[in-house]
């Protein structure tokens, strides 16, 4: 087996980690192959905020463009409470043009499409649902759904947080998910002009429930709805739309309006989760990268950004193996990528299981309280609550 | 002219931080051009120590097994007083098992050997002495000696403390060196044995002068006076000896012994200088490395060690440039070089500049103190004094 193992990396999963490591590993001179289970793409659900951050790490790739053209620049995220007050505005253009990228609001679907792009032609192998991962000496072997394998050098599972990839390295010892007491359900919708303002990502906060609403551009917006549920609930198969809005009556009238706009065939329902924080994402030629590594809540809106990072670092750490021609240098990059991203990433998840339990806190006494609080936070706080997660640079 | 720019990298000076770079760069598919001043190789006197951080640096090369033949394993730095009473002792070894790679003492040449030995064919031109930089929008040119032209997509400086290159980047605004107070005199003897113990190095402390032995190996010694004296200071032909006398008088008789063995014509008299840590190390296309960008004094033994951390940093951060074929990402990669090792190299060269400090003093009372003081010290701040250093991973 040993001669016939191609040089190449295998990238499980074709989310924004796994396109990202795709490109970034190409632009090292690294062979790489993304398999993704879905048979198209363009089909993921939702929206997301590709951070300022992020969008830096991109410009390493020359793929900021391509990017920017999809997504909407967002100039203030604004927190209002459930009557629709605004309780807090962060200045989120301000701090992004003396940075130099912005932040952007960006379809799922679409950030996937224009990721795509941008990888090598054929290096993306679609209907090809990962079953389970095997690694010896000499190379690591891919199995999938269809009975096929693929061999590579190194295996990167960016196959989320429910990763098959994941379960290779850390066996029977990993951990369960934390649930983090919350239900999501999201779209993305086609809205009539002007029924929102461009530029900026609206939370509306009630107790134990959270709506979160962008305009993306081309007169669509996504939107989030997060509510406290027991986990493993279930929506019944019409009317999700009336129950959304029942949830809602007390929100202001544009959540239940976009709410209503959306056919329900095109609302995602899923269980909010985190992982605490892993001391290690390697095993052998195997190593974890984005929500595989480091499942996070979406309160601070860095999961999917975060993850890109993962890539270009992970790409700059890999090119000291000379293209994966020099193999005794693997362990040293897997582990300096680690070491690099670890802390970074732990830092992003606790942040986000913080800020979820004060945003979703039932208690009304601490709920007006930290409105208050909120309300009068000064603009130079204001403004180190958003740089704090773009310090980082890869 | 444009079109005929060549996708490489020019390297000014072949110490251990160009030809490091050198070899990374090759590693990370850039193509370089590395241009010494120097006839010949292996010129070079003096030797070094070669600390764990900067021993797995050199790993991610490959060449960890090729640098710990050039020199044998320090398990202990010790430090005397002039009388040859032990002050402290650094757990050299201890640091070393911890993060498991050794420190090693290597000869200058050797070291410089050994690196060159992993350079591919026609990259080191020899007797290549660069008088000036220019660039342009397309490209910049290195002016030699000789008249001779080269021109490549990125310069970058490593030709040490009187770096010519320096002078490109800062221009007039360049700071002075600073002269530490202390002049030295080095030299490398052949005896047999018995001078020192294979795996130690050691440090004599007084009034104003202190006195260092090192083992790179061999039956050689490595040994080195420093004085408190003017800077430019100069010795008459055939008085060398007569001054060294009068400054290791009042040392223990070995290294009296060890002076006198030492032919004249071995020992290199040299001024002591560093500088300021700088804000930034490139402009434009030309980047500094080494000890053109944080020239530092002896006093911890990282000098070298920081310069080839240098090189395996700006190589990752070069990789994502695709080669330099895609020379938009030349800034940010540049960037992200500097903003990565500016805060490490500085930290390196202020304790250095602070251990020199506290080796200058001549009040008896003041070094009664520090020597008591250095000679309670508890094990735990020893090996602080190491790790704080060595902690780090390139």
């Amino acid at each position: 087996m040993a001669a016939e193992t191609p040089t190449r990396a295998l990238i499980i999963g074709a989310g924004p980690g796994g396109l990202t490591a795709a490109i970034a590993l190409s632009r090292v001179g690294i062979d790489a192959t993304v398999f993704e289970r879905a048979p198209e793409l363009g089909r993921a659900p939702g929206g997301l905020a590709v951070q300022s951050n992020a969008l830096r790490a991109l410009m390493r790739l020359g793929i900021d463009d391509l990017i920017t053209r999809v997504g909407t620049a967002l100039r203030s995220t604004e927190i209002y409470n459930s009557r629709g007050k605004m309780i807090l505005q962060l200045p989120v253009g301000d701090v992004t043009d003396a940075r130099g990228a912005p932040t952007l609001a960006v379809s799922r679907g679409d950030l996937q499409v224009a990721l795509s792009a941008a990888v090598d032609n054929g290096h993306i192998q679609l209907g090809s649902e990962c079953t389970g991962v095997e690694q010896d000496a000499d190379g690591v072997t891919a199995h999938f759904a269809d009975g096929r394998t693929e061999r590579g050098v190194v295996l990167v599972g960016a196959d989320g947080g429910r990763s098959v990839v994941r379960k290779h390295v850390y066996e029977d010892r990993d951990a369960p998910r934390r649930y983090s007491g919350v239900t999501a359900w999201r779209s993305v919708v086609n809205l009539k002009a002007d029924l929102l303002p461009v530029g900026a990502i609206r939370f509306y906060y009630g107790a134990a429930r959270q709506f979160t609403l962008a305009a993306i551009g081309g007169q669509r917006a996504f939107w989030g709805f997060v509510n406290t549920e027991p986990e493993g609930g279930k929506d019944p198969p019409d009317g999700v739309g009336q129950i959304l809005c029942d949830l809602l009556k007390d929100f202001p009238a544009i959540t239940r309006e976009v709410v209503e706009a959306t056919p329900e065939a095109g609302i995602i329902r899923t269980d909010v989760y985190d992982r605490d924080p892993e001391e290690t994402w390697v095993k052998g030629r195997v190593a974890l990268l984005g929500d595989a590594a480091h499942l996070t809540t979406p309160f601070v809106g860095e999961g999917a950004s975060i993850t890109m990072e993962d890539a270009v670092v992970l790409a700059k750490e890999l090119s000291l193996t000379h293209g994966l021609t020099d193999q005794q240098m693997l362990d040293t990059a897997l582990e300096s990528y680690q070491r690099v991203r670890q802390p970074r990433c732990s830092d992003i998840v606790l942040a986000s299981r913080r800020l979820g339990r004060i945003y979703l806190s039932t208690n009304p006494v601490l709920n007006r309280v930290r409105d208050a609080v909120m309300s009068r936070l000064p603009v130079a706080v204001r403004r180190a609550m958003i740089e704090r997660s773009y310090r980082d640079e890869v | 002219m444009a079109a005929e720019t060549p996708n490489r990298a020019l390297i000014i000076g072949a110490g251990p931080g160009g030809l490091t770079a050198a070899i990374a760069l090759k590693r990370v598919g850039v193509e370089a051009a590395l241009f010494e001043r120097a006839p010949a190789l292996g010129a070079v006197g003096g030797a070094l120590g070669v600390q764990g951080n900067a021993l797995r640096a050199l790993m991610r090369l490959g060449l960890g097994d090729r640098l710990m033949g050039a020199g044998p394993e320090i398990r202990a730095q010790e430090f005397y007083d002039d009388s040859g009473e032990l002050l402290f002792r650094l757990p050299q070894g201890e640091v070393s098992d911890a993060y498991g790679t050794p420190s090693i003492c290597v000869l200058r040449s050797e070291l410089q050997l050994a690196l060159v030995d992993a350079l591919e064919e026609g990259v080191l031109r020899l007797g290549a002495e660069c008088t000036g930089v220019e660039q342009d929008p397309d490209g910049v040119t290195a002016h030699f000696a000789d008249g001779r032209a080269e021109r490549g997509a990125v310069l970058i400086g490593a030709d040490g403390g009187r770096s010519i290159v320096r002078k490109h980047v800062y221009g007039d605004a360049d700071g002075p060196m600073k002269y530490s107070g202390f002049t030295t005199w080095r030299a490398v003897v052949q005896l047999n044995g018995g001078v020192l113990p294979e795996d130690t190095i050691r440090g004599f402390l007084g009034p104003a002068k202190q006195v260092v032995m090192f083992p790179p190996g061999g039956d050689r010694t490595y040994w080195g006076v420093l004085n408190v004296e003017p800077a430019g200071g100069q010795d008459p032909p055939g008085g060398v000896h007569k001054t060294l006398r009068e400054h290791v008088s009042r040392f223990p008789s070995a290294i009296q012994n060890l002076v006198e063995a030492t032919p004249e014509e071995a020992i290199d008299r040299t001024d002591i200088y560093d500088r300021d840590p700088e804000e930034t190390w490139v402009k434009d296309r030309v980047v500094l490395l080494g000890d053109a960008a944080h020239m530092t004094t002896p006093f911890i033994g990282q000098g070298a060690g920081i310069s080839m951390e240098d090189s395996i940093v700006l190589s990752k951060q070069l990789a994502l440039t695709d080669g330099l074929r895609d020379q938009r990402m030349l800034p940010h990669a540049l960037g992200a070089y500097e903003r990565e090792r500016i805060p490490r190299c500085s930290k390196v060269v202020l304790e250095s500049r602070r251990r020199g400090q506290m080796y200058k003093w001549t009040n008896p009372v003041v070094i009664a103190m520090r020597n008591r003081v250095l000679r309670s010290l508890p094990k735990k701040a020893t090996y602080a004094m190491l790790k704080q250093s060595v902690d780090y991973q390139a």
